[in-house]
């Protein structure tokens, strides 16, 4: 069944001038790229608003929309709390100041970086290791789902579902991968620039069409009838509540502090001050990220009729209605013409995402893991050829994952928790990095390995065990805090445990505020 | 209906606004400093590319390493 209203002349020409622009742009700034510096944080010459167009651009991939939107489908406006959530955390920690200023200042490639000048370096490579495995977990997912969400907007034969998917996900990593291995951090941003123009131009254009066609009226009505007052409260909605809202401040805040593609723009700003502009210029896109996208996912419920996903792949219907329903309701309510713009907008959203997030997970591989095998200083050449090789790899790892990881429940709950392995200890590790002076390498190791056992356990015990729908997004915001507040237990007890004297490097480096800058 | 979710609508509002606006705004002031940042990395290697033509016609400017002071048993 397809019912899409793509014309591959006129919508297929957009798209096509897109992809031609994009790869022209990543391609030709190659030639900047004469060191590892230049190719991981653009040799630290970001200004705000390239800054702001990139890190826009990588939070708001294919994965984002179809999440929110789903948020959107299931729990109303409410769905938008993480959105607000993050929005607040960025402000406060772009006003403040707070860790990203000693990290900025420190001048580190990356966060374990600045680990090792507190901790040593076997935290150092410890960190390394859980960023870059919840990063890649979280991002395994990303492709899949872009595959599935072009298939059905682009009107593909849906009755050779998988071989689609797979020849979409082989084309978007191509594009992407090309680019970002020649050029590094410097394609990535130059691209994520045009990217965050034809994404923007997009987004607004079909809210704008929803909004004047479908009207507030009667998307306000639809999340009322569906939802009731839970629908626009997260604290009456009862697949959110108290623990949702909880987890999502959590992550925002930790978020906020290490996110590694967040982190890599404040890495390559020119200053801490322009880092922090960026930090406060974007914070209001957080809620636009997760709002306008949860407006396309009210608008499908509010739209489609029960009928509209009879026809489809099994895989599409029952539970997974919510996470398809935006992306079929777009096939058939953005006219032509405007259905191009959509594409390219989420091709983009897609390849922005995808290369910054290979090009951060590859800076963390390079400069954190690899670290202790680098013996000797490597030749400038040498080290562009394995930060490109291990772009590389991270490709071909998202291909495989994507193929074969089985998602269960919420798109967005399965990155919360694979995101918290990371985002749990290294946030609580900078913090008592940066500003608590008897922090120490015993803490920091009970840090990591609390901060990462317990999501990793949540996601194979939701492998074996089956969940009720409402069940595991319970389970999902218990053991997230459960993950954050041991982490944090772990790195106080195991700091006081050790004697202070036994620790002179950490003595060394700490400051009058107990900080690394 | 909008009275009732006056908070979402006004939300809603906001956002598609400030959106429009920064595209435009960042769209501009963005192109800007791409060029200010190539051209930065351009004469930073231009910088180093006189630099080291400079010490290969020099022979004084070659490095040589100080004589070792350390002496072996």
């Amino acid at each position: 069944m397809s019912t899409s209203h793509f014309s591959p002349w006129i919508d297929g020409s957009i798209v096509g001038l897109y992809l031609v622009l994009t790869m022209w742009a990543g391609i030709y700034v190659r030639k900047y790229v004469t060191r590892v510096e230049d190719f991981l944080v653009a040799g630290r010459e970001v200004n705000v608003f390239l800054g702001i167009a990139s890190l826009a651009a990588t939070e708001f991939g294919v994965v984002t929309c179809m999440y929110a939107a789903e948020n959107g489908y299931k729990y109303g406006f409410a769905g938008a709390t993480p959105g607000i959530l993050m929005a607040l955390a960025m402000f406060v920690v772009g006003t403040t100041g707070f860790c990203i200023n000693p990290l900025r200042d420190a001048g580190v490639m990356t966060i374990p970086e600045l680990f090792e000048k507190r901790f040593g370096p076997r935290i150092r490579w410890g960190a390394g290791v859980v960023i870059v495995l919840g990063g890649l977990l979280n991002m395994g997912v990303f492709l899949r789902i872009t595959g599935e969400f072009l298939v059905l907007v682009g009107g593909f034969d849906l009755k050779n579902l998988e071989q689609n998917i797979l020849l979409m996900m082989t084309f978007l990593l191509v594009l992407g991968t090309i680019y970002t291995v020649a050029g590094g951090m410097l394609s990535v941003l130059v691209t994520d620039f045009l990217q965050f123009i034809v994404l923007s131009v997009g987004l607004i254009a079909v809210t704008i069409l929803i909004l004047t066609t479908v009207g507030w009226e009667r998307l306000s009505t639809t999340v009322s009838e569906r939802s009731g007052a839970g629908g626009f409260n997260p604290f009456l909605n009862p697949g959110m509540g108290w623990q949702y809202v909880c987890f999502n401040a959590c992550v925002a805040l930790a978020g906020a502090l290490t996110w590694q593609t967040t982190i890599s723009r404040l890495l390559a700003a020119k200053d801490a001050k322009t880092g922090r502009q960026i930090y406060t210029r974007t914070s209001f896109f957080f809620v636009c990220r997760f709002l306008l996208p949860g407006i396309w996912g009210i608008a499908a419920l509010a739209w489609l009729a029960p009928t509209a996903f009879d026809g489809l792949p099994a895989a599409f219907r029952g539970e997974s209605t919510s996470l398809y329903a935006m992306p079929i309701f777009l096939s058939g309510f953005v006219p032509i013409g405007l259905m191009g713009l959509l594409l390219a907008a989420m091709l983009a959203a897609d390849m922005s995402s995808t290369s910054s997030y290979m090009i951060t997970w590859g800076s963390v591989i390079y400069n954190d893991i690899l670290a202790p095998f680098r013996k000797t200083r490597w030749s400038e050449k040498r080290g562009l050829l394995w930060n490109r090789v291990i772009v590389l790899l991270i490709g071909i790892f998202l291909l495989f994952y994507g193929l074969w990881y089985p998602l269960k429940g919420d798109v967005y709950a399965y990155l919360l928790v694979t995101g918290t392995i990371y985002l749990a200890s290294i946030s609580t590790m900078l913090i008592a990095c940066c500003y608590w002076k008897r922090a120490n390498s015993w803490g920091a190791t009970g840090a990591i390995i609390f901060g990462a056992i317990i999501p990793i356990a949540c996601l194979v015990i939701e492998q074996v065990k089956d969940f009720a729908p409402d069940q595991i997004q319970l389970w999902r915001s218990y053991t997230g805090m459960a993950s954050f507040l041991a982490s944090g237990v772990a790195m106080v007890v195991g700091s006081l445990l050790k004697p202070t004297r036994a620790n002179p490097e950490t003595m060394s480096l700490q400051g009058t505020a107990g900080g690394v800058a | 209906m909008i009275w009732k979710h006056l908070f979402w609508w006004a939300l809603t509002m906001i956002c598609v606004l400030w959106y429009c606006t920064i595209t435009v705004y960042v769209a501009v002031r963005g192109s800007f400093d791409i060029r200010r940042m190539l051209s930065g990395l351009q004469e930073r290697d231009d910088t180093a590319q006189a630099k080291a033509a400079e010490a290969s016609r020099t022979p004084d400017n070659n490095f040589n390493p100080p004589p070792s002071t350390h002496k072996s048993p």
